[in-house]
């Protein structure tokens, strides 16, 4: 399955905020640290619900989080 | 890999094993008459195979996963099971159409039974397979 249209900056965000680790992330938002890896490498698009925590999370605006590719 | 990867591949392994254990030795011998105790011993050990892998390995995965394995679900593993049942059940009802429409023309005793259970197996395998496939190719919903 190719990448999905939405990019994100998850990654550099966790190592912004202290070097996140994907669990500490996973455990704030209520999904597995697997699930926050597939995220990170375009492998999985979150539910909305779940990208807005992450945004949350880093105190940031959804779509400085994440972006969509045309 | 995560737990409910592991899972899958495990519940695949399982069906695999015990069903083509069943299938090989129920035609190895005679398949005519019903009832068919022998068909019904050899069904019944090939059910309690996959009950011995299932335990078996259930209780290794839980343990060589810690904490994950008493995790619920999470958003990416409902969908991923939400799409592969969905899958499934077109498999099933092709299966099932064809078993319980076509069969009774062309077929008698054993081989429909056969034929519903193997309906059930391929659709049980598609769903694992789809499960799996989500896993490691990526799931975009």
């Amino acid at each position: 399955m190719a990448d999905g249209p939405i990019e994100n900056q998850v990654r550099t965000l966790r190592f912004l905020n202290g070097e996140m680790t994907q669990a500490d992330l996973g455990d704030r938002i209520g999904v597995t640290r697997q699930t926050i890896a597939a995220i990170e490498a375009g492998k999985y698009s979150p539910s909305l619900e779940a990208a807005f925590r992450i945004a949350r999370v880093f105190g940031k605006p959804l779509e400085e989080v994440f972006q969509w590719k045309d | 890999m995560s737990y409910r990867e592991k899972l899958a591949w495990l519940m695949l392994g399982a069906m695999l094993v015990s069903f083509t254990t069943y299938f090989a030795v129920a035609y190895s011998g005679s398949i005519e008459g019903l009832p068919n105790l022998r068909l019904l011993a050899v069904y019944a050990g090939a059910m309690m195979l996959q009950l011995l892998i299932l335990g078996v390995g259930r209780l290794f995965i839980g343990m060589t996963s810690g904490k994950e394995s008493r995790a619920r679900p999470d958003e990416r593993d409902r969908a991923i099971a939400h799409r592969a049942g969905h899958r499934a059940y077109y498999v099933m009802m092709a299966g099932l159409v064809f078993t319980g429409i076509y069969l009774p023309f062309t077929e008698v005793g054993w081989h429909i039974v056969h034929a519903a259970l193997l309906t059930y197996v391929i659709s049980e395998l598609v769903r694992y397979w789809v499960v799996l496939s989500a896993y490691r190719k990526g799931w975009h919903g």
